[in-house]
């Protein structure tokens, strides 16, 4: 981790270091949160809780040896069949929903419009993602 | 596509991990190739087959339908 100095350790023992140490800090990070939420300092618990978090979101990224390629293909075919569970799901409730609604047979809860707006924020995330990936190679 | 990976290492008298720690991948990932879960990037085949002092298309063969 953090650069070549550290790597008189051989891959398989900084990876189970790295991972350690992502682990202990988001262990950390919830325990900061809820402790200091507890005790009446939800500011302080919600910082306590974001530096936790940068902190081993910073391991994963400098981090050579956490994960591997294979890791990257899981994590890539990941993504993959989630945004393509979120895109089915879209294109069955957004348009059906509203023609329930406009038929009279059915008010979806507010927090089902909610849902399918998230989904369609994501898929703009996605688009623009895919944009900024697209021009860069 | 169909790999001898799991002959070239037992072969050599390594372990999973042994290999793994030589090609700087997590023993999951040497134990998915050898299982033919998972194919690994050329850049990896070609650090195995280094490794092994053989030639890529030695360790790795493409399944024919």
């Amino acid at each position: 981790m953090f650069g070549t100095d550290t790597n008189e350790l051989d891959p398989l023992a900084r990876r189970k270091r790295d991972r350690r140490i992502f682990g202990g800090l988001i262990g950390l990070a919830m325990l900061a949160f809820f402790t200091l939420d507890y005790v009446g300092q939800p500011l302080v618990a919600v910082g306590a809780y974001w530096l936790f978090f940068v902190a081993a979101v910073a391991v994963v990224y400098t981090s050579d040896a956490i994960m591997d390629e294979r890791d990257r293909a899981l994590e890539r075919h990941t993504s993959h069949t989630a945004v393509q569970l979120v895109g089915a799901g879209l294109i069955v409730l957004a348009p059906g929903l509203n023609a329930l609604a406009e038929a009279n047979v059915y008010d979806a809860p507010p927090i089902l419009d909610g849902v399918v707006f998230g989904w369609g924020i994501v898929f703009v995330l996605w688009g623009v993602a895919y944009l900024y990936e697209r021009s860069q190679q | 596509m169909k790999n001898r990976v799991r002959a070239y290492r037992n072969d050599a008298d390594m372990s999973q991990a042994d290999l793994a720690a030589a090609v700087d991948v997590s023993r999951q990932t040497i134990n998915s190739i050898e299982r033919d879960r998972y194919d690994p990037s050329l850049e990896l085949a070609f650090k195995l087959a280094d490794h092994f002092d053989c030639l890529v298309e030695d360790l790795f063969e493409r399944e024919t339908d």
